[in-house]
Formats: structure tokens, C-alpha cells, sequence
């Protein structure tokens, strides 16, 4: 062997790799480490990019678990009552949470706020000032927006959280497969309690209070940690003695705002460094532990930004395509009922199944409003 | 000059009929009663029974179907009447239509859906919540949009018109002892989520209202007492006592005071 570079694919080189590569069918960029069966569970959660998953795999026909189901007249497919289509939005049920997640959730932004989801779950971590208020109006701290007019009182939220984080720790146990897409690093948090909350407190609700919460920037060895103690959490409380398989993504979604006190592309550039090094570090370690390169594939020089709206942040629905089509070459759909999976043109013409992301809720998105 | 008093909706105005002229006489009001069958008001989206135009209410497809006081009732002189009412000669308007409808409530009922709240004078139940899927507010007004999605319009239209006639929702009616077909825990969620539609529309809408009159029903067993509702195998209609036990409240005589 002349050198250790002779005999490497295309795939290892920039110039075949990236520059002579479509970016819109890239070879050999993601091979999975394990199979996902039609039976296995899936369970899905993450920052806003991951509803675009979610939303595919269940397209797909993967089994993609739905604890929390919306009630059947937040959805048309149910009913076809003239009644109930004059009134009803299409997208009514992910307005109040439903569907976008397999639980209802909302949106989980840091491994932080996933690893306190589950500890809460399973009664070993109790949030502070977990309920937000706003005109006389009680909102789950946790996931402000699933609710999007709040709720009566403060015991109602609370009856509300026990009942989704019973469905939650049901979900944790039986899942086989949990996809999750990284978003953020930085969060907004009570420190004595560990409490982080998914969008900074004034935003959806509440009042911020400088006394009592607080700008927090994870680092690498926080997360990596903190992810790890999620994987032994669920290790510890599973039915199935095997661990669960999990696949993550780092969403390619830039920060809409930072508190860092950094420039936004440079605190973009740090938090989405720090996600992609964790989850590659868990790969790379880890068997039951797969990465999934959508951030690569939509950052990908090659395609010039071609991938984001006008806004330069916001995915666009057909760039998503592009991305699960990568995801479907290795895991085959299970129902056909998309676009072919193999079909490597440069097509935009995409089926009703689309979703697009203006449907997407993200809190982050909020913070727009508050840029002078 | 007497007030004049509007019955809407559909069957449940029989019992306002009934109630006989004194009643009305007694309470200083003129009545107009007029009646629909509330099938219409689900299925007919593009063409409902009713519409507002030129400050007067017009009726389409008025049919009177209901039979629940006998058949010479069907032809009663107050129901069924198909001629516009001038909105401007209205004071006030009784509307008995936006009701949850007990076969929709028991399918949601089944389906383990609730809405928190609490029975009058009880404390919360954290044990059925955390059994169910705990509804907000906001879904289960959608829920009630999912079949009577009219009603809605109907008020939406009548309260942004004519803000100064004061609207009164009647309350439902818990179903009678002898009707045994139903559980005490869906007699118990019967009269929660009657009780926060009638909050739930309070909100949405400048309507008035109240929840179903304590002394109408046992405590104990939550079931209708025998001179409140119409025998079996009627399903839900209230009877002329139960009229006279609304007009008796808080509640109606505020809505009687506001009246124009």
C-alpha cells in the first residue's frame, strides 16, 4: 500500500465526496449500525427538526409510538362530517401539542431538559416553578406550548403533567428505538434546582426574575455526561433487558437567538459543534448508538444554502425530503406511499405528504420577536 | 309595553311552551317561541336553518319534530313557525340549542377523556385524571365545535350583531333515576362537562347561563328528580318544571334585569 489514503472510497475524499457529489443524493454518507423492524417501537423526540422525522418515519409506515394521541374530532381522518370540516383546522392537533412527538411533549431542545423529562418520569426529579402564568392564564413550564391558551389553574397543570409523564415513563419502558434530534446548548435554568426550562421565562409565560433563573451554556462534557445518565436511566427501567437502540440527528436549524453574549453564528457554530462531538462520541462508543448526518446533509457546502428559506434558519419541506431520502436508502419505507426513495434527481415536486415547516412549533422561533 | 322574550333552538323548547302564559305573565315577558329540529343545525353546513339579515332573524326548513308532549303538541300554535322575527322587537333571547348531547358526552366519556374539574362542593380527583386523558378547555370546546359547529356560528353572529340583546343558554339536564342505563361516575362527568360547556361558552361568547339547578336533581344518586324531566324513553328533554326552576335562579333573573 503506497499510503493509508490509496485505498479509501470516494466517500473519504472532499473533492469526489462533496464537490463532484450531488448534494442532493450523497453516497455513502450514512450506513446504519443496526436495522429498524417493522415491529420495533419507535419513540421520537428532540428540538423542532425532529417533527420533520417523526412526521416521516410514521409516513414511512414505521411503527412510531403516539402515547398521547390527539382525541379523534382534532383530526379529519375520523370524522368526515361537513360540521367538523367547516370548523376544524387540519392542523389543529399539533397546535395543542398532539402528534408532533410520541408524547406530548412539545419540543425538547437540550439533552438537560430530556434527562430531567425521564428522571421526572420516573419520580426521581422534581421540577421548581413549573408552572408559568400569563393574564390569569397556568402553563406547563415544561412545555409551554402545547397549551397554546393555558389552562384554569395551577392544580389543573399539575393533573395535566402527572398524566403525560405516566404516558411518558410507559413510553420510556416499552420503546425499542428512540430517535432524537439534538438542538440546542444553551437553556435557560432554576440552578438549585436543576429545573431547565424549554424557552427563557417571559417568552410564552411567566416572568423572568434574574434571581431565580439563569443563562446556562452546557458544554461537551455536560452533555456527553448528561446523556449518559439518560442511557443508564433507561438501561434501569426498560421492560426489555436490552438497551434501547437510539438514533440521533443534530438539527441544522441555526440558533434564532443567543443569550451568550457571543456574536449568533459564532454561538450557532459553538453549540452545534458541541452537539455534533457528542453525538459522534456516543457513536462511536456506543452499539446500541447511531448517528444519523441530516446536519451534514443540509449544511453541506455543495448545496449553497439552497437548503433554507429566505430567512437563512428555516429548513425548507423539500430539503427535508432530500434529507429522509438519505434516512429511507438505508431503512427502507415500510409503506410507499412518498416519493421514491431511490429516485437520486434533483425533485421538487413532492407528494401531499409533505410537511412543511411552516407547520413546525418551535418556541425557539419566538425569540425573533424580540430582535430590534 | 312587555319585554320580548325569544325561545330558540330545537325540541328543548317544547318545555318552554308548556310552561303556559302565566308563567311568562309572571315574569313580565312576551314570549316568542320558535322551534327546529336539531338535526339541522349538524348536518346542513352550507345551508343552515336560520340566517340574520336586515335586523331580522329568518327561518329555513323550520320543522317541528318534537313529540315528546303529544302528538296535538306537534301542532301547537308557538312551534314551528317559519316567519322572520325582527331582531329589533327582541329583548332577549332564551336559547336552548347548545347543549353536549348525551350520545356524544357517553362516546367521550368512554373514550376516557375529561376535562379537570370539580363537582360543586367536592374537592379534585387526582386518581381519575391521572386513569384519563386529561382535556383542556380548549380541546373540548372543539370537541363541542365537532358537532355543533352551527350553534357556534348561530351565536357568534348574534352576540357580534346584536351585543345588546343578552343571550341565556339553558343547562342540560342530568338523566332521571329511572333511567338506569347510566352510571353514577357518567352522571358524575354528565354533570361536570355540562358544567364547563356552560363556562367554556361564558367565555368565548357574552352569553349568560347557569349549571343545572341543585334542587332539580338528588345529590346523592345524581339523577333528575321525576318532575324535571321528561319520562323515559325520552332521551334528555327537560319538562315545563325544570323551565320554571331556571327561571328561578340567580342567574335568570340577572339575565331578565338585562334584558332590553
Amino acid at each position: 500500500m503506497p499510503n493509508p489514503y490509496a485505498n479509501l472510497g470516494s466517500e473519504a475524499f472532499w473533492k469526489s465526496g462533496v464537490l463532484a457529489s450531488s448534494p442532493f443524493s450523497i453516497d455513502s454518507i450514512y450506513k446504519r449500525k443496526w436495522d429498524i423492524l417493522a415491529q420495533d417501537k419507535i419513540a421520537v423526540a428532540g428540538s423542532c427538526f425532529a417533527q420533520h422525522v417523526s412526521h416521516y418515519l410514521r409516513v414511512a409506515g414505521f411503527n412510531v409510538l403516539d402515547v398521547e394521541p390527539p382525541p379523534h374530532w382534532l383530526t379529519l381522518e375520523t370524522d368526515t362530517k361537513d360540521a367538523v370540516k367547516a370548523s376544524i383546522d387540519p392542523h389543529l392537533a399539533r397546535t395543542f401539542g398532539y402528534s408532533m412527538y410520541s408524547a406530548r411533549y412539545g419540543n425538547i431542545y437540550t439533552v438537560h431538559s430530556l434527562l430531567k423529562l425521564a428522571k421526572e418520569a420516573f419520580g426521581l426529579f422534581q421540577p421548581r416553578f413549573a408552572v408559568w402564568e400569563k393574564e390569569g392564564r397556568f402553563f406547563d413550564a415544561l412545555r409551554p406550548t402545547v397549551e397554546p391558551q393555558g389552562l384554569d389553574s395551577i392544580d389543573e397543570v399539575v393533573i395535566h403533567r402527572n398524566a403525560h409523564l405516566n404516558k411518558v415513563r410507559e413510553m420510556f419502558r416499552c420503546m425499542d428505538v428512540f430517535v432524537f434530534t439534538l438542538g440546542l446548548t444553551e437553556a435557560w435554568i432554576h440552578g438549585p434546582s436543576n429545573t431547565v426550562y424549554p424557552t427563557a421565562p417571559g417568552i410564552v409565560a411567566g416572568s423572568f426574575e434574574p434571581n431565580r433563573f439563569a443563562f446556562k451554556s452546557y458544554g461537551f462534557g455536560e452533555i456527553l455526561d448528561a446523556f449518559q445518565e439518560f442511557d443508564e436511566l433507561l438501561r434501569v427501567h426498560r421492560e426489555d433487558p436490552r438497551p434501547a437502540r437510539i438514533l440521533l440527528t443534530v438539527s441544522p436549524v441555526p440558533l434564532t437567538a443567543t443569550a451568550s453574549g457571543k456574536h449568533v453564528l459564532q454561538a450557532t457554530s459553538y453549540s452545534k459543534s458541541v452537539l455534533r462531538s457528542v453525538a459522534g462520541d456516543l457513536e462511536s462508543r456506543c452499539p446500541h448508538i447511531d448517528y444519523f448526518p441530516s446536519f451534514e446533509i443540509v449544511t453541506n457546502p455543495a448545496s449553497r444554502g439552497v437548503f433554507y428559506q429566505e430567512n437563512l434558519r428555516t429548513v425548507r419541506a423539500d430539503a427535508v425530503e432530500v434529507v429522509m431520502r438519505h434516512f429511507f436508502r438505508e431503512h427502507r419505507r415500510l409503506v410507499h406511499g412518498g416519493p421514491n426513495p431511490a429516485d437520486t434527481r434533483m425533485d421538487f415536486e413532492l407528494g401531499t405528504e409533505v410537511h412543511d415547516e411552516c407547520d413546525l412549533q418551535c418556541e425557539d422561533i419566538l425569540l425573533e420577536s424580540f430582535d430590534r | 309595553m312587555r319585554k320580548t322574550l325569544l325561545v330558540l333552538g330545537g325540541s328543548m323548547t317544547t318545555a318552554w311552551s308548556a310552561v303556559g302564559k302565566g308563567f311568562y305573565d309572571n315574569i313580565g315577558v312576551h314570549p316568542k317561541i320558535t322551534c327546529w329540529h336539531a338535526q339541522a343545525w349538524r348536518h346542513k353546513v352550507n345551508a343552515p336553518p336560520y340566517s340574520i339579515r336586515d335586523g331580522a332573524l329568518h327561518f329555513h326548513d323550520v320543522t317541528n319534530n318534537s313529540v315528546f308532549f303529544g302528538e296535538e303538541d306537534r301542532h301547537h300554535p308557538a312551534l314551528g313557525s317559519t316567519e322572520s322575527i325582527s331582531l329589533n322587537d327582541v329583548s332577549g333571547i332564551v336559547f336552548t340549542q347548545p347543549t353536549t348531547e348525551r350520545g356524544y358526552l357517553l362516546e367521550l366519556f368512554k373514550s376516557n377523556f375529561f376535562v379537570h374539574s370539580r363537582m360543586p362542593q367536592e374537592q379534585f380527583r387526582d386518581d381519575r385524571a391521572l386513569s384519563s386523558n386529561p382535556l383542556s378547555r380548549e380541546v373540548y370546546y372543539v370537541w363541542w365545535l365537532s358537532h355543533q359547529y352551527h350553534v357556534s356560528r348561530f351565536l357568534e353572529e348574534l352576540t357580534e350583531g346584536y351585543p345588546a340583546i343578552p343571550v341565556f343558554i339553558t343547562p342540560e339536564v342530568l338523566p332521571r333515576q329511572d333511567q338506569r342505563g347510566y352510571s353514577r361516575e357518567f352522571r358524575e362527568y354528565y354533570l361536570m362537562m355540562m358544567e364547563v360547556l356552560m363556562e367554556v361558552l361564558r367565555r368565548k361568547f357574552p352569553v349568560l347561563g347557569c349549571p343545572q339547578p341543585v334542587q332539580t336533581y338528588v345529590r346523592a344518586t345524581l339523577a333528575t328528580k321525576t318532575a324535571f324531566a321528561v319520562p323515559p324513553p325520552d332521551p334528555h328533554h327537560y319538562s315545563p318544571e325544570y323551565v320554571r326552576a331556571i327561571a328561578d335562579t340567580n342567574d335568570f333573573r340577572g339575565f331578565l334585569t338585562r334584558m332590553r
